[in-house]
């Protein structure tokens, strides 16, 4: 169960992208990945993002774990200042947060063998024999639910979902405080995703690890998380309880994307069309609510002025014109 | 080449004992297995399955389009309406494929040609089925523009690829696939690349052609949220099988293989938050879809199966007829269905 204690926190995190454009003179842009972002993350809790694509979830993932530096705010690992620590003062506290990429196969290195790989990062931090070490990667495997004759297996030798069980085998094996999941099933089939969304929902239980879980998909999201933050464009534009945020969505855009999810029960028709247009690019987005130029609501104080993420309920903020009382 | 329209109860595909193979000796992969299907008219079929389950090579298979030298087909039947594509010449066929059936796959970029132009890649089809002139074709063009909502259509002609979102490269694709307003079409996981709100924009699209020029659909997804919300009907695959075939209400209400089963509970649902209790774990099905190289006697579902019995292993299910063209390959249908009330 999670309890009140944050574990990480984020505060006013930008990243913005230096870019060229392609075309004639290749002009300089600027990529709003990320544009203000804040939460905090409890012991024990899993704290969902959910957005589209370009929304800039893996941007704030990548900043959290070290990946990427912000362009401005910071990052607290456990009341620790960690973005700008460098390598070395980090190292104590890089075994407390690690990360699971949705696409496991780019992140093992293709030239180790699984027990190698499973057995690397803790190796990092303790003393053991070869033995111990066998014995203790054997068992980490054993616990993700591959068996001792994957241990001298390479990558390739896997399928998608053995992958990122090697893949979650490593990120647990420091016994981690949090862990960033970006998108750790959205490559799997569903009968796998079901298998592996069980495994972290019950190494959770077991080592009460805090998830980040970076996502699009919404089932998968409201299935397994207890606070859901939504992104747009940068943006958080909606944070609450799972529950709540599922039963009665605030901010038109979260109210939009539920709406847009085929529900598998055809006694429910919903193929209406719930919002128009595209996510506009990051390069220039819309001023005021980025929101606004899809909204069908929007006022014209939507145009000009940036909504502040306002507290409407106990433990739920949204940022919306509308919503402010 | 027969005439357009036909007797009614002909559907405008229709595919018996469909086969698709793969490499040789022993790499031979039977990737479709005797498939049959039709379509009507006006009808939605989806096909739903895992990845690997043989979805893409039956469409490929249809069109005849199969990939290397050491793919095969084979079908007692495949008609398009009145028309025998078996007996067709490699000629003939290519100039009925884009015409009167045509195909849309997951990702545009593979099938757009990148260095034609928005006009070109729908006019290209229209000049060479309907030998319409330049300025005629290009009227065309932006009338199919408008027909699947890309706005700015003037200006998006003179496009290429590349300066296209995934949403309006799929929305082009359809256009340039509707083009010549064939009697079928197949659209390979059209929305599996896109963002959800952009995915209800484009399934709104299709369904809306279909509807206004009578089309025949057959839509291939992983999504069972999007066989629900599109099709009439429906062919689970599982192994290069049709495991299960029914009505689209009827396969959820009571879906009779355990495959079909399993698919529909392992999907995590919106709305699952909202009950009582706590939030469970998911029902698993164990293992993965099976690689196709070693095909064992018994149904391939049998090692995932909680069901499965010694004749499973032994034995291959064969289809059995149901209600209303309910249709499952399962010895122990009965029992799913038993298992269910039981549990219910
Ligand atoms: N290294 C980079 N250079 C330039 N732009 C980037 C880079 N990484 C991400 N972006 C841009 O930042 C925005 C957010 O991307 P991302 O965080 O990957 O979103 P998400 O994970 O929600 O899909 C997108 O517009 C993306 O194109
Ligand atoms: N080019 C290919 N060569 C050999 N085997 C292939 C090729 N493409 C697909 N297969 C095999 O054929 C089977 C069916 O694949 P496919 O029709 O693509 O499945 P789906 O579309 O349902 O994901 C799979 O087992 C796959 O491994
Ligand atoms: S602030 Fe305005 S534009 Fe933005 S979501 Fe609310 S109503 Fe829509
Ligand atoms: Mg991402
Ligand atoms: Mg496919």
């Amino acid at each position: 169960m999670a309890s009140t204690e944050p574990v990480l926190e984020v505060r006013d995190l930008v990243k913005h992208f230096a870019v060229r454009r392609s075309g004639w003179f290749g002009a300089r842009a600027i990529v709003h990945a990320v544009d203000g972002v804040s939460f905090v993350l409890r012991r024990a809790e899993t704290l969902a993002i959910v957005g589209e694509s370009g929304s800039g979830k893996s941007t704030v993932g990548r900043m959290i774990v070290g990946l990427t530096p912000p362009t401005a705010g910071s990052v607290h690992l456990m009341g620790q200042r960690i973005d700008q620590l460098g390598r070395r003062k980090m190292r104590p506290l890089r075994r407390h947060l690690q990360l699971i990429f949705q696409d496991p196969y780019a992140s093992l290195n293709p030239r180790m063998t699984a027990g190698r790989i499973v057995g690397e990062p803790l190796g990092n931090f303790v003393t053991e024999s070869a033995a111990e070490r066998r014995d203790r990667t054997a068992a980490l495997l054993s616990r993700v639910g591959l068996g001792a004759q994957y241990l001298d297996r390479h990558p390739h030798q896997f399928s998608g979902g053995q992958r990122q069980r090697l893949g979650i085998a490593r990120a647990i094996a420091t016994r981690p405080t949090v862990v960033v999941c970006d998108e750790p099933v959205s490559a799997l089939d569903v009968s796998v995703q079901a298998q592996v969304i069980n495994l972290l929902v019950d190494l959770q239980a077991e080592f009460g690890m805090s998830y980040l879980f970076i996502a699009h998909d919404l089932g998968v999201v409201e299935h397994v998380s207890d606070r859901t933050a939504v992104m747009y464009l940068g943006r958080l534009v909606e944070i609450a309880q799972t529950r709540a945020l599922f039963r009665a969505p605030q901010h038109p855009y979260t109210q939009a994307l539920m709406a847009s999810v085929p529900l598998p029960d055809p006694t429910k028709p919903r193929l209406t069309l719930a919002v128009e247009g595209e996510v506009p690019s990051a390069i220039a987005p819309p001023p005021g609510c980025r929101f606004h130029t899809r909204c069908p609501h929007a006022k014209p104080v939507c145009r000009t002025e940036v909504p502040p993420l306002r507290v409407i309920a106990p433990g739920h903020e949204a940022a919306c014109h509308l919503l402010s009382g | 080449m027969a005439a357009r329209g036909h007797a009614a109860d002909t559907p405008a595909l229709r595919v018996r004992d469909l086969e698709v193979e793969l490499g040789r000796g022993t790499r031979r992969v039977v990737a479709v297995d005797r498939l049959s299907f039709e379509v009507a008219a006006g009808e939605t079929l989806a096909i739903v399955g895992e990845s690997g389950c043989g979805k893409s090579m039956t469409a490929l298979g249809v069109l005849r389009l199969l990939p290397g030298a050491s793919a095969r087909m084979r079908a007692t039947e495949l008609t398009l309406g009145e028309i025998d594509l078996l007996s067709l010449s490699p000629e003939e066929l290519r100039r009925l494929r884009g015409d009167r059936i045509a195909m849309i796959f997951q990702e545009p970029m593979t099938s757009l040609n990148p260095v034609l132009t928005v006009e070109r890649q729908i006019t290209e089809t229209l000049r060479v089925h309907r030998q319409l002139g330049r300025s005629a074709a290009r009227a065309r063009a932006l009338e199919l523009l408008h027909a699947v909502r890309i706005p700015d259509p003037e200006r998006r002609l003179q496009q290429y690829p590349f300066e296209l979102s995934g949403g309006m490269r799929q929305r082009v694709m359809i256009a340039a696939a509707v083009s010549c307003n064939p009697d079928v079409l197949i659209a390979d996981e059209p929305t599996t690349a896109l963002d959800v709100t952009v995915q209800a924009q484009i399934l709104e699209v299709l369904l809306d052609l279909k509807r206004q020029r009578g089309m025949a659909l057959v839509l291939i997804t992983h999504d069972l949220g999007v066989v629900a919300q599109t099709a009439q009907r429906v062919v689970v695959m599982y192994a290069g099988r049709k495991v299960e075939e029914a009505r689209v209400r009827d396969l959820f209400a009571n879906p009779r293989h355990p495959y079909t089963r399993g698919l529909m509970g392992s999907m995590p649902r919106l709305g699952a938050s909202q009950g009582d209790g706590p939030r469970g774990r998911l029902p698993e099905m164990a293992g993965t879809v099976p690689v196709l190289d070693r095909p064992a006697p018994g149904c391939a579902f049998a090692p995932r199966c909680a069901l499965a019995d010694a004749r499973c292993t032994r034995e291959a299910p064969p289809l059995v007829a149901f209600e209303d063209g309910h249709t499952a390959a399962c010895w122990r249908a009965d029992a799913v269905i038993e298992a269910a009330h039981g549990v219910d």
